[in-house]
């Protein structure tokens, strides 16, 4: 049976016996999302728990029409642990938020191909994702390491396609210039 | 063309043992909630409006 499948069984008061499916299907990587914004077990548990509950609520509104069910629920658990992060602070030092509002003003419009990420070093890399705004980091992972297509990127996030690609661009741009400064 | 580095960076930590059965007790309690709530505003809600309407003839 497909996720979307179970999903809509779900919706139509399928149950937790059901949910429970989609939960092994996706617990690993829910899971390991949140411990990549939060690096603490007990809160990755905590918030991956919040992000399945919070799915299981909303799952009325998921439309596989404009999106995968993984699509769906990855954004789920991105905004989730983006709340967190932004809410509690905690990975943002007073410096740290000087910077990102410094990086914010010196954006240009300047194109960063993919290809120039994927070319840096993986351990600093996973320190910048940790000094950039996390709604950045959740784009980008979003693309690059979920792959979702900028399609249903433009319906779940409700922008245009422009306005994916610029985001996309800003957040890339950010990587590059926290990165040369480290 | 080089690996997709944001691939390279995943990690794959074991999600803890009692994760899922938490879960499952949470959505258990919120249905629970939905059919109590739903008790309350269909039968009880109707209960009611007969008991008046009977105290009323």
């Amino acid at each position: 049976m497909t996720d979307e499948q179970l999903a809509k069984i779900v919706s139509h008061g399928g149950g937790a016996e059901f949910f429970g499916y989609l939960y092994d299907r996706y617990a690993v990587k829910v899971y390991n999302k949140c411990y990549s914004f939060v690096k603490n077990s007990d809160e990755a548990k905590d918030l991956a728990q919040d992000v399945f509950l919070r799915a299981y609520l909303k799952l009325g509104s998921y439309d596989p029409q404009k999106a995968a069910f993984s699509t769906w629920l990855y954004v789920v658990t991105y905004n989730l642990c983006t709340n967190y992060v932004t809410r509690s602070k905690k990975m943002y030092s007073h410096d740290e938020m000087k910077l990102g509002k410094k990086l914010q003003s010196e954006i240009m419009d300047e194109e960063i191909d993919i290809e120039e990420i994927n070319e840096l070093n993986p351990d600093k890399l996973k320190m910048v994702l940790d000094k950039i705004p996390a709604s950045d980091k959740a784009l980008l992972l979003l693309k690059y390491q979920d792959d979702a297509p900028i399609k249903e990127l433009e319906a779940l996030l409700g922008v245009g396609e422009s306005a994916v690609k610029m985001r996309l661009n800003r957040a890339k741009l950010k990587v590059v210039k926290t990165y040369n400064s480290l | 063309m080089t690996k997709n580095i944001f691939e390279k960076i995943e990690t794959e930590k074991r999600v803890p043992e009692d994760t899922k059965e938490e879960i499952i007790i949470k959505i258990k309690s919120v249905e629970k909630g939905k059919d109590s709530s739903g008790l309350f505003n269909t039968k009880l809600y109707g209960a009611l409006v007969n008991f008046f309407k009977l105290k009323k003839n």
